[in-house]
């Protein structure tokens, strides 16, 4: 209860900064979502082009 | 949030990717089994082919690739998984942003609505333009098809959000998202189907080329109302936390 009462205080501060970390912490975790998606659906190496090839295929990833 | 998200991700992934992983391997997996039967059949006709038709990639046979069976099966079951973890968290990300800018509720039934958008945008509307394809079929160039792919996914994607979030009339512009990979045009190949020589084999792959494009439209189907779903469920405990 003291905490909530000590963080209403500086209530607009505080959520705002929250939102804006929220969104850097969003986009960090769709970029993340991202790299590995194309590791495994697009690097060009034959090895990772081997280990994935079904996924590939069964997702319909440009392959071969 | 960012850590709750990835292990949250990490939970999905692992429950949407191994149900893609059985239904593909009842129904996806055997049809691309059977299509390079045909391709290891005449392995000096395929190369020869693959030479003729200027690829700009050549295969390395010299390159690892996971034994046929347990091995390839494990490789498949963990790029499966690592797969629906990227589609899984950008998919948590987009709904907790909605929820937070455009006060969207979250849910799993609502979930399910996002997996279908998910299931347009990854999978039917690219295939519409590049169809699925079993080993052995002739492609353009694999760098044009990789560049068209992502414009086809990012526009649909831009398309439903515009018809999502937008007001009123501003919601035209999902027509202009969605005409714009068809305006560019996918990239074709010069010679469509196979170039087996044998004509009961080129008819057999014919027929597998039609079968696997069912199968992987059902499967991507099951995949995305699964990951919706889940994805939905938890980015409603997320944002209560």
């Amino acid at each position: 209860m003291t905490t909530s009462t000590v963080i209403s205080k500086g209530d607009s501060a505080v959520s705002s900064r929250a939102l804006a970390n929220s969104s850097v912490q969003m986009a960090a975790a769709a970029i993340l979502g991202m790299v590995v998606l194309m590791g495994v659906g697009f690097a060009p190496m034959d090895v990772a082009h081997n280990a994935a090839h079904d996924t590939r295929h069964s997702f319909a990833f440009p392959c071969h | 949030m960012f850590r709750s998200m990835v292990l949250a991700a990490l939970g999905i992934a692992l429950a949407a990717g191994l149900v893609l992983s059985a239904v593909q391997a009842l129904q996806v997996s055997p049809i691309i089994y059977a299509a390079e039967a045909f391709e290891m059949e005449q392995p000096e006709v395929a190369a020869a082919i693959h030479k003729d038709h200027g690829h700009t990639h050549t295969h390395n046979v010299q390159a690892w690739a996971p034994g046929d069976g347990f091995e390839r099966l494990a490789f498949t079951v963990l790029s499966n998984v690592l797969s629906a973890f990227g589609f899984a968290i950008i998919l948590l990300a987009a709904m907790l942003t909605a929820k937070d800018k455009a006060k969207l509720n979250v849910s799993w039934a609502r979930g399910i609505l996002w997996g279908l958008a998910g299931y347009l945008m990854f999978f039917v509307l690219p295939a519409l333009g590049l169809t699925p394809e079993i080993p052995g079929m002739e492609a353009a160039a694999l760098e044009g098809r990789q560049s068209w792919w992502v414009l086809a996914v990012v526009s649909t994607g831009l398309a439903i959000a515009s018809l999502v979030f937008l007001p009123g009339i501003a919601k035209a512009f999902a027509i202009v998202f969605i005409a714009a990979p068809w305006l560019v045009g996918a990239p074709q190949p010069q010679v469509h189907g196979f170039l087996h020589p044998d004509a009961q084999a080129l008819a057999a792959l014919t027929d597998l080329q039609a079968q696997f494009i069912y199968a992987t439209a059902i499967a991507n189907a099951v995949f995305w109302v699964i990951l919706g779903g889940l994805t939905g469920y938890t980015a409603k405990r997320l944002a209560q936390d």
